[in-house]
């Protein structure tokens, strides 16, 4: 069993980040929730250089708030810092959209997101949609040493399956559902998912609220 | 389906012997993951649930006497700014009275260290990989309590 932490990102997050490595947590996870906690592309580049072992990842990132481009150029740039520890979280933006009155995007539009991203780190040509006009877009100089694209390979297969947050079964029941999802539509990818879990996880009740799809930025 | 990883994220407190789950301690820790139930009840009272997304939200006495609250959150036209102030980082004072230990027990990895190992051990049973606890600001050094909880399971 993996142990990580979860911050509400501070320009400093660095600090114990760096502590929960020297104590053994595997992961850390920085909130991208723009009107509620600091930057979290810039909290995690200073954690990426004071830190050796420890996983960052993007915990979660909405997109609607960060166009595909900007986003994969975000990750590919971490990736240099900290090569082979970044992670890629992202949701459909419980909070980081309520707190600005908006509701949550729909899962297919963050699949759709999530190919783009994905695609762009391949260093593939992908289709994007901007101000009602579609343009094929790519990383124009990937094999300068600006950002890392290859070190290791940022963008598997996907192993992705977004359960719904509104998803009211089991805690256990629901990991049955994403495992059976993966394998059927993903088979020998790989995929990672979260649940905030309640008090009492398997007893029946879930919030429902903070499952979302997250996906390994790496090659293990 | 050994590849799918699976992340379990959780606010809490580790209780001290006698320590109630509204301690001054816990309500800092652990009361903002409660205070997300009061969020979300206000969010489908003020603007109506997202289709296809049903959250049993309402069905605390607690939860209905924040939704009367925050019918009066300023301003009108956008009582999200007052709705999310602190959301999973602190307790509002105004909402302090609604995050019960009850809630706080209901919703949150607020409980003895042995109960929490036991919880995780039946996540970890049920196929999860990883339990991430989130720290609130200002109380990072409860990491230190949670560095005592992963040592169990190494």
């Amino acid at each position: 069993m993996d142990f990580g932490i979860a911050l509400p990102t501070a320009a400093d997050s660095w600090r114990v980040t760096k502590e929960a490595e020297e104590l053994g947590f595997t992961h850390a996870w920085f909130y991208d929730t723009q009107m509620l906690s600091a930057d979290c592309f810039v909290a995690m580049g200073a954690a990426a250089v004071n830190t050796r072992r420890i996983r960052l990842g993007t915990g979660v990132l909405v997109p609607s708030n960060r166009i595909a481009p900007v986003a994969a150029n975000a990750l590919a740039t971490l990736n240099q810092l900290a090569p082979g520890r970044i992670d890629f979280g992202v949701g459909t933006g419980f909070t980081a959209r309520r707190a600005m009155g908006f509701g949550a995007i729909k899962v297919k539009d963050m699949e759709t997101y999530i190919h783009q991203v994905y695609g762009l780190l391949r260093r593939e040509t992908v289709e994007f949609e901007m101000e009602g006009q579609k343009k094929k877009i790519r990383f124009l100089n990937p094999e300068l040493p600006l950002f890392n694209t290859k070190d290791p390979d940022l963008a598997p297969s996907l192993g992705l399956r977004a359960a719904h947050p509104g998803a009211d079964s089991q805690a256990q029941g629901g990991l049955d559902q994403l495992r059976r999802q993966c394998r059927e539509r993903h088979q020998g990818s790989r995929g990672h998912a979260r649940r905030l879990v309640e008090s009492r996880p398997c007893d029946g009740r879930s919030s429902g609220d903070g499952l979302c799809a997250r996906l390994r930025a790496e090659r293990r | 389906m050994g590849d799918l990883q699976a992340t379990a994220f959780a606010l809490g407190c580790v209780l001290k012997d006698g320590e109630p789950a509204d301690s001054e301690r816990a309500m800092a820790q652990a009361g903002p993951r409660a205070a997300v139930m009061l969020h979300r009840a206000a969010d489908e009272a003020l603007a109506g649930p997202a289709p296809g997304v049903t959250m049993v939200s309402r069905t605390r006495p607690e939860m209905q006497g924040y939704v009367d609250l925050a019918r009066d959150f300023e301003p009108k036209d956008a009582p999200y700014l007052q709705n999310h102030r602190g959301h999973l980082m602190f307790v509002k004072p105004e909402e302090r009275r609604f995050v019960s230990a009850e809630l706080i027990s209901a919703t949150s990895f607020a409980a003895s260290e042995a109960e929490i190992k036991q919880r995780i051990e039946a996540l970890r049973s049920g196929g999860y990989t990883q339990f991430t606890i989130q720290l609130v600001p200002g109380h990072e050094h409860a990491l230190a309590d949670w560095a005592r909880i992963r040592k169990a399971f190494v």
